[in-house]
């Protein structure tokens, strides 16, 4: 019986020494990191010595409420360090800058950026700009000292090149991220291949452009705030075509901003180091460091455990988790919009209001909101939800479904058929959220089959064969002028994503005005008839306006996040540093 | 003998031509395409997508507008080439996508069989000694747990106890980014971010040879031969080493080569996890994106993978055994 012991002996040994030998060097590279702070830290001390002791302190005390902003009031602004964030652009993971980055303030800057309050427009690129009086031409006078990281300035050429690409049909761009763009005169002529300028895009010299518009528009230069300016000298020699399998778009993407490409490993990560030569001064952090593919619940591991800073957005669990923990805090808020239910306007069934109306009066969302979210949503009465241009007269449907079964009796509502509900929305809470509307819906009289498919196969179904009775599907807008632009009558697939086919012309004709009406008191009151008249009718079923949180570590200072009504408002990744001694 | 490999190559050559086609007429069954996971890219964001962008020029673009055997017949001429094709949205080549991950999950998969190895067989052969004894029983219990518990289940409790509670280990990743390493810290870093992934991968292989190699020790050790070993007078230490193991370990062979494809099956839920680079996160890319050239070039690595196991086995099987030989 010998060589069973010893065997079992052997293995047991050999397990216990790996294991031994992995767990004894688990402290190995945890001293090195405040080492390196610490040198820079006294550089830095020895740099402000001479300057004069800020008078102020470093932070805004109306930002200390912010539920989107991260102070450090102990720890001052230093330098160094570096910050580990789980994910990472889908750019370097598949596919390339120019799909994923319309707007990056890492590695790019754009003509004006968004403040902390997402709405006031500051300078970047722009140190100043001036607006005619017509509101029909945009003068951008832009800084000379900016370079790209590669020692070249950026000047009104690259501008221009930034815009032409966008507008170029080759490029396969996309015109959301510049809806306010869609009045600059002469850019569907270049982009139909009739012009080869566009004629509103003039540079004046080398640090000043003019744009000039066909009609006025609001959201020009929020709309320039989500668009990066990109370095003509590397990409004019690419044919617009090749772009996106350029080298410069999958591997070395340059830009102007405060960090630059460092290393990338594909699939692993990819490093941002800092931009010594930054215009508005090297940022803070040494860099930061991307984990590609690091998501769910192994990424907030990884930020409880201390190796990375930023994980992802929470569910209700890690929300609760998370509430009372003084290392992670929770960023975010309302989302502009949120989910929403699309009855499909095409097919003769949803034509009535009557009966779009009962679907609303049917659901109890105020319950559904409580029993599935619990303090993470609200319910949403309108996808718009910028609180200047929802009009106090909106219709409110309160859960009756009484009135429900009224309306669907009236209308001639055959309680026999059922309809296809079509999600992507797999996930369980989305499926017990589900479940919960077809049993109010079966409680009307309304029979609904749920069908879910996952996210290319929802847009086949529901974009490529309008195949579908109703649809379910988040989101919605901060900007105002996304209702003509989502829900125009000419906005159905593929030129918008008008999903469920609303179409009025009344509303569309108010949307449309106002997106072209220069005094905002009169901007506000089209607005506010449009949406009396989209919920009066009940064109989208809106159900709930949830709060989405991301986890971070409380160790970065001066961290921004927020959701609002897209995904790029600003981080600004700059301003960011770490707290220590 | 070499007429015998000639002859399961050639015999290999309709399975993959058959599996091709199986794959790509899913693949493309399968609704929705590349440009349309495009197009949900940013899911929630309403805006911020593509409208107004041209889907029928992308399909063009990307070269799915074509019908489905077209497409097939230039793969396949590609294939034939030597050419895998590229991936749709990144263009990058789909060789070069595979080879760049392929080594980590070989790295993962050769750990967990190393591991499986060093301690389901030792285990076995002390279970099969001990039979029936308390110690048999403890391991008999811990297989059964082995086998029967998911892998992404055993993978969040080890990132939970090791990681969370111990602090001994990384949760996940490949090494620690940005650290310049000399050679054996280097070393010993890999190891750390290993250790977690490659038990768990390893945990069912584990336990499947140490049943095997126990039942298998327990049928020798009851035969003729080994009886006259004894009764012959062999030192006890002779008999098991020389008799009994020689003859038990051969069906154990046969195990670990036919383990190699669910290892390669377990290393993408696995991988996803610990968030290992290799080629579990560009497989479950390749689909959610309708990426076919990708999905292709996968299906036939993974397939490759088992008949060229499947192969190795028998011939290996044939060299250990002299009763078997292959014509």
């Amino acid at each position: 019986m010998s060589i069973a012991r010893k065997s079992a002996g052997v293995s047991i040994a050999l397990v216990v020494l790996v294991w031994l030998l992995v767990a004894c060097t688990a402290p190995a590279d945890t001293t090195e990191a405040p080492e390196a702070t610490a040198e820079v830290v006294q550089e830095e001390s020895a740099a402000e010595e001479t300057a004069a002791e800020p008078a102020e302190p470093w932070w805004d005390p109306a930002d200390l409420d912010s539920t989107h902003m991260h102070i450090c009031t102990e720890s001052p602004p230093q330098y160094g360090g570096e910050v580990v964030v789980a994910g990472g652009a889908g750019a370097m993971s598949g596919s390339n800058w120019f799909i994923y980055a319309a707007h990056d303030d890492y590695i790019w800057n754009q003509l004006v950026d968004r403040d902390t309050d997402a709405v006031t427009i500051h300078p970047d690129l722009a140190a100043s700009w001036e607006i005619s009086d017509d509101g029909l031409t945009y003068t951008f006078h832009l800084r000379n000292d900016v370079r790209f990281h590669d020692g070249e300035p950026l000047t009104a050429e690259d501008v221009k090149f930034s815009l032409e690409m966008f507008f170029h049909p080759d490029t396969g761009a996309s015109h959301g991220r510049t809806a306010g763009l869609d009045q600059l005169l002469g850019a569907m002529a270049f982009e139909s291949g009739e012009a080869d300028e566009i004629a509103g895009l003039k540079v004046l010299d080398d640090y000043t452009v003019e744009l000039t518009l066909e009609k006025p528009r609001g959201s020009v230069l929020s709309n320039l705030a989500s668009f990066n300016i990109w370095p003509k000298h590397l990409l004019a020699d690419i044919p617009f075509a090749d772009l996106g399998d350029s080298d410069y778009a999958v591997r070395n993407p340059v830009g102007s901003g405060p960090f630059m490409m460092g290393d990338f490993e594909p699939d692993q990560f990819y490093i941002l180091e800092a931009n010594e030569d930054y215009y508005d001064g090297r940022p803070y952090l040494d860099r930061i460091i991307f984990r590609i593919g690091l998501t769910g619940a192994t990424a907030f591991a990884a930020l409880e455990n201390g190796e990375i800073h930023m994980a992802g957005r929470v569910t209700a669990v890690e929300y609760e988790r998370y509430h009372d923990n003084p290392a992670i805090v929770l960023l975010g808020g309302r989302l502009g919009g949120g989910m929403t239910v699309w009855p499909n306007q095409n097919k003769p069934l949803w034509q009535d209001a009557r009966i779009r109306q009962a679907l609303l009066y049917a659901l109890d969302r105020e319950a559904m909101a409580d029993a599935y979210y619990g303090d993470l949503a609200d319910v949403l009465h309108l996808r718009l939800t910028n609180p200047e241009f929802v009009s106090p007269n909106i219709t409110i449907y309160e859960y009756n479904p009484d009135k429900a079964r009224e309306l669907l009796a009236e209308s001639g509502w055959d309680p026999d058929q059922e309809v296809d509900f079509v999600t992507y929305y797999q996930d369980d809470q989305n499926k017990r959220i589900h479940a919960a509307m077809q049993q109010y819906w079966n409680e009307v009289g309304i029979k609904v089959n749920l069908v879910y498919l996952d996210g290319p196969a929802w847009v086949a179904r529901v974009y490529d064969n309008d195949d579908f009775d109703m649809s379910y599907g988040c989101c919605g807008w901060f900007n105002p002028d996304q209702l003509r632009l989502s829900l125009g009558c000419d906005r159905n697939w593929p030129a918008g994503r008008n999903v469920g086919h609303y179409c009025n012309e009344e509303f569309d004709q108010l949307s449309e005005a106002a997106m072209s009406e220069p005094d905002p008191a009169k901007r506000q009151e089209l607005v506010h008839q449009a949406t009396e008249i989209l919920t009066a009718e009940a064109g989208e079923i809106p159900v709930f306006w949830p709060t989405r949180f991301s986890a971070f570590s409380a160790d970065v200072c001066n961290n921004i996040y927020r959701q609002l009504d897209e995904p790029f408002a600003e981080r600004y990744p700059a301003k960011w540093y770490l707290a220590g001694e | 003998m070499n007429r015998y490999i000639l002859r399961r190559i050639v015999q290999m050559l309709p399975v993959l031509f058959g599996i091709t086609i199986i794959t790509f007429t899913f693949t493309d069954l399968a609704p929705g395409d590349a440009v349309a996971s495009m197009i949900l890219m940013n899911p929630d964001t309403g805006v911020g997508g593509d409208e107004g962008s041209n889907v029928d020029a992308l399909r063009k673009k990307y070269g799915l507008d074509g019908p489905a055997h077209v497409r097939y017949v230039q793969w396949m001429g590609g294939l034939l080439r030597g050419n895998l094709g590229v991936r749709i949205l990144s263009r990058v080549p789909v060789a070069e996508a595979i080879a760049k991950r392929l080594p980590a999950t070989l790295q993962l998969m050769a750990a967990a069989m190393l591991l499986s190895i060093m301690l389901g067989i030792p285990l076995g052969i002390f279970s099969a000694l001990k039979q029936y004894t308390p110690p048999d029983y403890v391991l008999t219990f811990l297989t059964f747990i082995g086998i029967s518990i998911p892998g992404f289940f055993a993978a969040i409790g080890a990132i939970y106890l090791f990681a969370l509670q111990f602090g001994w280990l990384p949760t996940s990743g490949y090494s620690t980014i940005g650290r310049d390493f000399g050679f054996w810290e280097m070393l010993l870093d890999r190891f750390r971010y290993l250790a977690l992934p490659a038990t768990v991968l390893g945990l069912e292989t584990t336990a499947g040879i140490m049943r095997y190699t126990r039942s298998s020790v327990l049928e020798v050790v009851r035969l003729d031969y080994i009886t006259v070993a004894r009764s012959k007078g062999l030192a006890e230490k002779v008999v098991i080493l020389r008799h009994t193991l020689r003859n038990a370990l051969l069906p154990v062979i046969t195990i670990i080569g036919l383990r190699l494809p669910s290892l390669f099956g377990g290393a993408i839920i696995i991988e996803t996890i610990f968030n290992w680079p290799g080629m579990g996160i560009l497989y479950l890319d390749g689909v959610e994106t309708r990426d076919y050239p990708l999905i292709m070039g996968m299906v036939l690595v993974s397939a490759l993978t088992i008949v060229v196991s499947n192969l190795v086995t028998d011939l290996t099987y044939g060299a250990i055994d002299p009763r078997i030989r292959y014509e």
